[in-house]
Parts: C-alpha cells; structure tokens; sequence
C-alpha cells in the first residue's frame, strides 16, 4: 500500500527572534511550496530516502552523535506506533529553500509524521501532531520557539506566543479576509538559524537593558500586524513590515544581502519589506498589492545577483 | 442533514415572487439570498470584471429548480440554470414518477483525477519506462510539495503510471492521479504536472513538452440508477408496458447508432449542464469527459441503459463526473452560494450523484416522450380511421380524412363529417 504525507512551508510575518524570547508572532504557510512524503511497504525494512539531497538513511537511536535525519525517523517511527524495524520505505521530497526561514525543518517533521501516521493507519489530531512535530523539531533546532511546527501543522495565519513562566502559550488562528500577495526573495547564501538565535540570546542576555525594549516593540507590531492583517489594511501592513525590519536590523541578525534585497523591494514599489525568518542570509518578504504587483517585485529581486525570487499568495 | 421534501406541489403554477417566498420559508433563506436571485443583480459588473478579460458586463439566464428528486433516500431541490424550455419540467415529471419506485440510487468513485505530462525526444523508451516506474514514490512525493495543503489533508497525488505511445508519434505519457478531494482540481492538477516535468525529464532523459490535466476524468464516474414499475408509466391512451418497451427501444437506437447517440446525450446533457452551471463547475469539462468516455469503446454509444425487468423498466447512468463544492468559481459568483444552500450537498461525490440523476431523469423525459408520441400516434390514427369510417367514408377517402384529423388534432366525428362532405364537393375545407 502507499500512504502519503505532506506540510506546507512558511513565511513569519511578524516577530522572528522576538519570539524566542517570549513574544507573540505571526506567521502564515504557503499554498504552493512544502515538504511531501511517500510511504510504501517495503520487505527490506525501514528506510528514509531523499533523492532531492542525496541522501538514504536508516532510522538510527537518540544518540547525539548521529546525524538528525536518522534520529528524527526513528522518532517518527516511534510516535505513530509503529515497530523500530516496521517494513516501510519513505521517500520525500520538498520544493522549500532549506535554511532561510521557509520552515523546511517543520514541514520535513510534519509530512513525515503525516505520512507515516497514514502508514500505520492511524489518524493524528492536530493536538497529536503538534506534540510529535515538537519532537521532532527538538533534533532539529534544540530548543525551538514552535513557532515554525505549529503554523506547519495546523495550516493557515497563526498567532503564535511560546509559554512563559508568567503566561501559557497562546495560539490563535488570524483569519484573512482575502489573499495576501507578497513577493519573496531568497540569497543563496544560507544562515544557521541555530546559531544565530543562539548567539543573539546570548548578547540579550549580557545587555538586557538594550535588547528588551526592541523585543518589546517587535511584539507589539505583532499585535498591530494581527489587526491590520484581519482588515485587510495592505498600505499599513506594509507599514509594519518597515518598522519590524528596522528593528531586526538592530539586533544585528541582517545582513547586506537582505539589505539589498529589502531596498530593491522598496524601490520596485513595494508597500513595505522586511527580512524574514532568522537571518543571517535568508530571506525577505515584501507586501503587494495583487498578484501582478508581486510578480512585478519579485522581478525586481531577481535582477539582484544570487537572488531568487517569486510571488506567492497567502490565505488563511 | 435537515430534512427536506422536493415536492412542492402546485409550484409551477405559482409567480416567481410567491415561489421565492415559498423557499424563503422551506429552506431557511434570508431576505439577502432572495434577492441575489433576483433579476440576476447578484453577480455585478465590477465582480465580473475580475472574472473574464475585456468584460463589458453580465449575461442572465433563467434559474429553475428541478423538483421531486429523492436520491439514495435523501430529497432534493435541485437548482438548473437552463435557457432550454421544458427541461425543468421534463426532470420534474421524471422525478416524480421515479419516486414511486423509490427515487434514484447512485454512486461515485473517488475524486480521482488524471495529470498528464507529454515525453518527447526519449531515446531508450524501454529504460525510460523502468526509470519512471521505480521513482514512483518520488515523483508522488515531488508532486505533493507542489500542493502540500491537499496531501496533508489525505488527498493529492496518489500513484503514477506511464503511457508508452510508439505510432503515429512515438512519444511516453505519464499519468499522475491525483486525488481531489471536494475540489474539481483543474488548478492543483496544472501546478502539480508542472512541478514534477524537471523530474520526468531528469528520469527519462527526454524533453517534456505538454502538462495538463485530462478532461477523460474516468476514474471519477459517478452512476445513478432507477426502477419504475411499469404501472407508473401508464398514461392517459397509453399502457405502461408499451411505453416502458418504447423507451427500451429508443435506447436500442441510440446504442446501436452514433448519429441518434449524439442526439441522445445531447438530451442528457441538457440536465447535467443546467446542473453544473448552477453549482460553478465547469460544464465544458464535463461535457468533454462525457462525450469521451461515451466512445470509450472505439464507436460513441449512449451514456445511459435501459432495460425491462418483468414488469419494471431499469435505467442507468454512468460517465466521469469531475466537479467540485469548493474552490473555482464557487466563491466569486454570489448566487452559486445561495443555490449550494437550496440544493444541501456536502460533498463532490453527493453533488456527482445529484448530477448524473438529473442527467438519467432528463434521458428518461426525453424517451418516454419519444415513444409515448409514436404510441400515441399510432392510437389516434387508428381512432381517426375509425370515426372517418364512422362519418361514412370509404376507399382511399378514408386514410385522407383520417391523416387530416389527426393533422387538426381534433379526431371527432363532427370534423370526419365536414372534410367528407367538403372532399365530395370537389373542394378543401380550410
């Protein structure tokens, strides 16, 4: 039999770093980009296949030594209830860039625990699933805001605030009243989110004085961005964009890549542009009006030098 | 479900006010849904501006609804926007006699879909074929990255296959199925075949040139059946046996004939077509994948059968039915909204069930008419030779005056009498 799997990748909106650190964030999944998983029973035992990135992998235990890809297959093997030795071959595939911000990491956890789960013929509530993608993303990323898994899982805008100690988390679908045209440029030049959030946390930490305040204000453009994505409001979203892009920029996560990306966006008639994601490389988003108009920015980046770039819409 | 009753009798003879005002009070519509239906407002010129290019404003057509349908137990309104007279009635009256044996039945299969992509300039076709068989799973996988929110949801791409075409043009198809859950899936099909082409051509080694759905949508038939007792059949100057074996007959001509079956599942698609309009599907699709798979056999033929059973007459109808409840134009055009809420289905497959119904009840208006018309005339002709007998003709004189009041429609005596003596003054009655 073959079962299949699959989660979209994301783009966050409002509040990445900020959201490590206790604040709330938005982010929103893509309709035409993920991760997909083929799951088919197979006599020679488990395995994991990733043609795309050449890799094959059998599942292997949590030993830290081991690559994440193994540890994470056995996991997901584990989770859905299935046998370390189950008899099931999976193949995935994704069309996400990895390592800018796009979620490639959540879709993978998620589309594997979706196909797999389907496998075994047991269905994940979306409470289950996010408990597994957590597990998942913890090979993965250490100590992951969630942020990026439950968007992935549950689809569509999220508002997102990670448990603190004076607070439970708080997750709130934000409802589009129409599609949300962005386009998104992506440098070739990866970052490692791990050690970009790690080493930012470490600054925040030695000059509290400095950073809180940024943190602070980032969240608060989550609020407003919450209210203006519910109206609809594009000129004030782009607005926000701005805003939240500067502030990024002042805890030091930019480079001269998003920079050149952000300004193009902005001279090409984009309502505003921001880096998205952890930085350090990546990605940015910039907000349109219309389909057109996106395609009409993405081209824009693109005329950049190791830029990619297109026009995505966003619904909820 | 709420329950509903499809009868409504002495709707017709309502105005469309009253009849609207009926349905504001059986079916739960607001003011608001009335007056979408209204004079066609609904859809205004700005919106419309946003679905067609050069748009210089909206086209009405009429909304009519099918009623008396009970299928697989459940009763349904059934919306049909149709510029065609008699349709409407003609489903109404099947329907009606159709549920005293029960209602219809049917089915559909799994909203599955065909993607194709066309491989050209293969220079080893044989390994290409095996290549394209053993990454299977990738190329599933490499389609549902493509459209992640429809694999999460358990449908999108679910196995391939590959089509080997050696005359007249040698050229390999891979078939992608896709499935589409309650989408007609025209645009995620397209996006899927599209991601996967730099795939097929790394596999093959060829040059791919064509990805696009197919409207052949076979695996996605729906079927509805009916049993109707000859009893229900019977009419006034006629038998229901004799009408039962003359709607078995004008199938046999439709079966037998290309020329009839063209004329045949033209009828039929007079109800599916006002069916899929008034739901937002696309019915150039369905009419494409209706007329495909009636040649399916290498000679086009009928989309329906009938047969008898004792004293019941059978029928039965079967072809791809890809049509949708969300996406497409279903969330533009204000007055499909409206007519989702009348017609209660939940489904694609439901909607596929109501669809091929309306298309069998149609076939069914069509034929009994058919037959009932040559039964018919053949009763009165006989009644016509009769009363010209009685009025006193003889010889050739009576087929003529007999053929002319069957002409007038009006087989009495009185008439017989008239044209007799009209026909032995040397002259015509006018």
């Amino acid at each position: 039999m073959t079962a299949t799997g699959a989660a979209p990748g994301k783009v966050i909106l409002f509040g990445e770093h900020a959201v490590v650190h206790g604040q709330p964030a938005i982010a929103c999944t893509l309709t035409d980009r993920g991760v997909a998983s083929t799951c088919t029973a197979d006599a020679d035992g488990p395995r994991l296949d990733m043609p795309e990135w050449g890799q094959s992998v059998r599942p292997a235990t949590m030993d830290r030594a081991v690559e994440a890809v193994p540890r994470a297959f056995a996991l997901a093997l584990a989770f859905v209830g299935l046998p370390p030795d189950a008899q099931v071959r999976v193949t995935m595939e994704g069309n996400l860039p990895p390592s800018v911000g796009m979620g490639s990491s959540a879709a993978f956890s998620v589309a594997l625990l979706r196909g797999l789960a389907a496998f075994a013929q047991r269905s994940l509530t979306d409470d289950a699933l996010l408990a597994g993608a957590t597990q998942l993303e913890g090979v993965f990323h250490g100590d992951p805001s969630g942020l990026d898994h439950t968007t992935v899982a549950l689809g569509g805008c999220v508002y997102f605030r990670r448990a603190r100690s004076d607070a439970p988390s708080v997750i709130r679908r934000v409802p589009l009243p129409a599609p949300v045209h962005l386009a998104v440029g992506v440098t070739a030049r990866a970052g490692n989110t791990r050690q970009l959030v790690s080493r930012l946390k470490a600054r925040a930490q030695t000059d509290p004085r400095a950073f809180a305040p940024v943190f602070d204000a980032i969240g608060a453009l989550a609020d407003e961005g919450a209210r203006a994505l519910e109206a609809g409001d594009w000129p004030r979203l782009g607005v926000l964009f701005d805003v939240n892009h500067g502030l990024v920029n002042a805890l030091g996560v930019s480079t001269l890549a998003c920079e050149l990306m952000v300004s193009r966006a902005r001279d090409a008639g984009a309502l505003g542009a921001k880096l998205t994601g952890a930085g350090g490389g990546g990605a940015v988003i910039a907000m349109c009006e219309g389909e057109a108009h996106a395609r009409a920015v993405a081209s824009a980046l693109e005329a950049l030098p190791e830029v990619r770039a297109f026009a995505t819409a966003l619904h909820a | 479900m709420t329950e509903r009753d499809a009868r409504l009798p002495g709707f017709y003879k309502l105005d469309p006010d009253a009849r609207r005002a009926l349905l504001k009070a059986r079916f739960g519509l607001s003011d608001d849904d009335l007056a979408v239906l209204d004079d066609g407002g609904a859809l205004t010129t700005a919106r419309a501006d946003k679905m067609v290019e050069n748009c210089v404003g909206v086209f009405g057509l009429p909304i009519g609804l099918g009623l008396n349908f009970r299928i697989n137990g459940v009763d349904r309104v059934v919306p049909m926007v149709v510029e065609e007279p008699s349709v409407v009635a003609a489903v109404s009256n099947m329907a009606r006699v159709v549920r005293e044996g029960g209602g219809f039945t049917g089915d559909a299969d799994p909203p599955l879909m065909i993607g194709q992509v066309q491989v050209l300039d293969v220079a080893d076709p044989d390994s290409a074929v095996r290549a394209l068989q053993a990454a299977r799973d990738r190329i599933i996988a490499r389609a549902n990255a493509v459209h992640p929110n429809m694999a999460a949801r358990g449908a999108g791409a679910q196995d391939v296959e590959v089509r080997r075409i050696d005359a007249p043009w040698p050229m390999l198809v891979v078939h992608l199925i896709v499935d589409c859950a309650d989408a007609m899936g025209a645009n995620a099909i397209n996006a899927m075949v599209e991601g996967i082409a730099p795939l097929v051509e790394e596999l093959t080694g060829g040059r791919v040139r064509l990805r696009i759905l197919s409207n052949l949508a076979d695996r996605r038939r729906a079927r509805a059946r009916c049993a109707v007792p000859h009893a229900t059949l019977a009419g006034p100057g006629w038998a229901g046996a004799e009408v039962a074996r003359g709607i078995e007959e004008a199938w046999q001509f439709a079966d037998a004939c290309p020329y009839r079956a063209a004329t045949h599942n033209k009828g039929v698609m007079n109800g599916i077509d006002a069916v899929a309009i008034a739901t937002g599907n696309d019915w150039r699709a369905i009419e494409a994948g209706a007329h495909a798979y009636a040649a399916r056999n290498g000679r086009y033929g009928s989309l329906t059968r009938w047969w008898n059973d004792g004293d019941t007459l059978l029928g039965e109808i079967e072809l791809p039915m890809a049509v949708g409840t969300v996406g497409g134009s279903t969330n533009v055009h204000p007055t499909l909204r409206v007519l989702r809420k009348l017609l209660g289905v939940e489904s694609a497959a439901e909607l596929g069930v109501v669809i091929a119904a309306v298309g069998l009840a149609q076939n069914m208006a069509a034929l009994r008419a058919l037959a009932t018309e040559g039964i018919q005339r053949g009763h009165m002709t006989l009644h016509a030779r009769s009363v010209a007998l009685a009025a006193g003709a003889e010889g050739s004189v009576v087929d003529e005056i007999a053929a002319e009041l069957v002409r007038r429609g009006e087989v009495k005596l009185g008439v017989a009498e008239q044209l007799l003596a009209a026909s032995r003054s040397g002259e015509r009655a006018s």
